[in-house]
């Protein structure tokens, strides 16, 4: 194998690749990243520890004999990172078995493991479900993902669902006490209806590799594993997904509401800032969690953290609307509310909040948009 | 040949595994349970590879090398097997099985969950997805009662004396001492494996003996320093307190039923005489030194143990 390639380019494409590499050693193989050469293919990096697998070409390099190596990817990514920002030449050295780059007068050898031993990355029955537009499954991704549970017993509540019929696509995330929704429209119908739980971790090499830009990205499946891909980049990411029924969340979003308030974003924004500052108080048996009470007035919002330790907040919050009955008092998780606040801080001057009740669910969202919803669980105010 | 072939006895389990897996219909979950040392873990380890290899070769490598992404075994820290274990696996279930038709999960010592482990452990026990085969192993009765619901027991016994014997030729061992050995070990190949490492098994007995003797001689001095010389060397312990614990059943044989030919070494006899009916008191000893010794393999210092169990010793010789 001999090509060579423009550093930025190899190590752009490497930094995206080798973060699908194991970084446990318990399976030499899978911390390697795979680096096929073809004069007709052009360079294609490969990792994979069995649960992500990326894929990356470029057609920038120029190939002189074709060949497969097998490399650490931490090291070699690494590398290739602080290389100077010239062409490099990588060759094998066929007698002992290494991966030579040149650059400049200086060069550097890598040890090689036996590509043989590496699995197949199932790329090739690819089953085709959808394509949307790169920007729109970055934002659904950042302003769901975040709802999912870091750790729960259900492991589909680890995960984001993806909900799939005709021409709509419905991104959920939830932990049970909150969940996060967003309904997005295709352009082109979707070829089956289908529903599959995305992991985090896939979730969040998605996020980082998605640009802000209108190309398509495609998603697909093969054996149980759910593809996005871009084929004209030659770019995979393939995911195992979580296995189990993601409860029916439709029922989980209040329909009827016995209050509806309207509010400057950014005002509130701030408020919840402070809010957070405000610790926790212990709780004999459980987590101490930060916490904000809103008592709703006809013209104004009234906001309060209390702890013992720490004093207290009031806070006021003028010019609000509301529909529906006045002196509802709600207490809410500050970071939980806090969070979708932040999201819609960027997007809507106008915030609504629509109450069920005291103790039930309520419902946050821009009140312009009707495809991004938020449910949040109260707290029990004591 | 079985692929049972390398766990010895046990019969009534090797052939309930093999059925289970001529069917190729598996529970969720399989508790094998039994004393130290007759070849649980063995067992579950071919069963969990027999799983994951049915109807293809290539898989049988990979598990061989511990590197088979269908096979999960839970690791413990110190001795408590801990709940972060117990999510690291429920995590790693929630996928499918890479190439096998099932994902199998061995928990070697189910016995050390922690409480929070072990009820972690029940929820995916009670809902596991439809691919996930649990092997739970257990030397003692003690795991949680809610977790043996969930499983089919798979019981093992201590192993008859002429097999471990066969065993221990089979490993080398000069005759003579294998069959002392096999004697001692009570049914477990482990213990006897353990034994074999010692130089002078055969004179254990003696030792037992001498130990009696200098008990009723020094009293609570002789104990102070035996416990003491125990704590450090597991194999010297192992020995002397299955000679211990071999002696006292041939004293109680002796005192009961006065048969000589019934004792596992003719010299206890001699001893059988201070001992005269006081045979239930004995018992009951010998019952406690068995179930203090199962302590060893927790998370207590052994020369508590050690101090607690010469003691009880003691009190029973005052008493007869």
């Amino acid at each position: 194998m001999k090509f060579s390639i423009a550093q930025p380019e190899l190590a752009r494409i490497t930094s995206v690749v080798q973060r699908a590499a194991s970084t446990r050693d318990t399976v030499p193989v899978l911390s390697g990243l795979l680096i096929q050469a073809s004069q007709q293919n052009g360079l294609t990096l490969s990792a994979t520890d069995l649960e992500i697998a990326i894929q990356a070409n470029t057609p920038a390099v120029s190939v002189e004999d074709d060949g497969t190596v097998l490399t650490n990817a931490r090291y070699f990514s690494e590398l290739v990172r602080f290389l100077p920002e010239n062409d490099l030449v990588l060759s094998t050295d066929e007698t002992r078995s290494r991966l030579v780059i040149t650059y400049g007068r200086s060069e550097s050898h890598l040890n090689l493991y036996n590509p043989e031993e590496y699995p197949d990355l199932p790329v090739n029955n690819l089953q085709h479900l959808l394509s949307l537009p790169q920007i729109v499954l970055k934002e659904a991704l950042r302003k769901t993902a975040f709802a999912a549970a870091a750790n729960h017993f259900r492991q589909v509540f680890t995960g984001v669902l993806f909900d799939i019929e005709s021409d709509r696509l419905r991104v959920v995330a939830s932990d049970t006490h909150r969940l996060a929704l967003m309904n997005i429209a295709l352009d082109t119908p979707a070829s089956q209806p289908q529903q599959f739980v995305v992991p985090a971790r896939t979730v969040n090499e998605l996020t980082r590799v998605l640009d802000d830009s209108t190309e398509p990205i495609s998603i697909g499946f093969t054996n149980h594993s759910v593809v996005f891909y871009r084929t004209e980049s030659g770019f995979y990411i393939i995911s195992r997904l979580l296995e189990g029924q993601y409860p029916n969340y439709l029922p989980v979003i209040p329909q009827n509401f016995v209050a509806s308030l309207t509010l400057d974003t950014r005002s509130l924004a701030n408020s919840l800032e402070r809010a957070i500052l405000m610790p926790g108080d212990k709780q004999a048996t459980k987590q101490s969690i930060r916490n904000v009470v809103l008592d709703i007035k006809e013209h104004e919002l009234n906001l309060s953290s209390y702890s013992e330790k720490m004093g207290e907040l009031n806070e006021v919050i003028e010019n609000t609307v509301l529909e529906g009955e006045s002196g509802l008092q709600v207490a809410f998780n500050t970071r939980y509310f806090l969070d979708i606040v932040r999201i819609l801080q960027n997007e809507a001057s106008q915030l609504s909040l629509h109450f069920t009740g005291s103790c039930s669910p309520a419902l946050i969202k821009d009140p312009q948009n009707d495809n991004y919803l938020y449910v949040l669980v109260p707290l029990l105010a004591t | 040949m079985s692929k049972f072939a390398n766990v010895v006895g046990q019969t009534r389990a090797i052939r309930f595994l093999e059925a289970v897996l001529e069917s190729g219909r598996f529970q969720h979950a399989y508790l094998f349970i039994g004393p130290p040392g007759v070849g649980k873990t063995r067992a579950a380890r071919i069963f969990a590879r027999e799983i994951l290899t049915r109807g293809s070769t290539k898989g049988a490598d990979l598990f061989n090398q511990g590197q088979h992404p269908d096979y999960f075994f839970t690791r413990r820290d110190k001795a408590r097997v801990s709940i972060e274990e117990v999510r690291r696996m429920e995590e790693w279930l929630a996928y499918r099985p890479y190439m096998a038709s099932h994902r199998v999960v061995l928990l070697p010592e189910a016995h050390l969950l922690t409480p929070e482990a072990g009820n972690a452990l029940l929820k995916t026990l009670e809902e596991p997805p439809e691919y996930a085969v649990f092997l739970l192993i257990s030397d003692q009765q003690d795991v949680l009662p809610t977790i043996v619901s969930r499983c089919q027991e798979v019981r093992f016994f201590p192993l008859p004396v002429p097999e471990i014997e066969q065993v221990l030729l089979g490993d080398g061992v000069p005759p003579d001492k294998a069959r002392v050995i096999a004697q001692l070990s009570r049914g477990s190949v482990k213990t006897a494996r353990i034994l074999t490492g010692h130089s002078a098994v055969e004179q254990a007995m003696l030792r037992v003996h001498f130990f009696l003797e200098d008990i009723s001689r020094r009293g609570e001095m002789a104990i102070l320093e035996k416990a003491e010389a125990l704590e450090k060397d597991e194999v010297e312990r192992t020995l002397f307190l299955t000679a211990l614990e071999s002696v006292l059943r041939d004293v109680v044989v002796m005192v009961e039923s006065g048969r000589e030919d019934l004792l596992l070494f003719r010299e206890s006899a001699g001893l059988a005489g201070s001992f005269r009916g006081k045979g239930a008191q004995l018992r009951e000893v010998l019952m406690e030194i068995t179930s203090l010794q199962k302590k060893y393999w927790t998370n207590v210092n052994p020369l508590l143990i050690n101090l607690n169990l010469l003691f009880r010793l003691r009190q029973a010789f005052k008493e007869g």
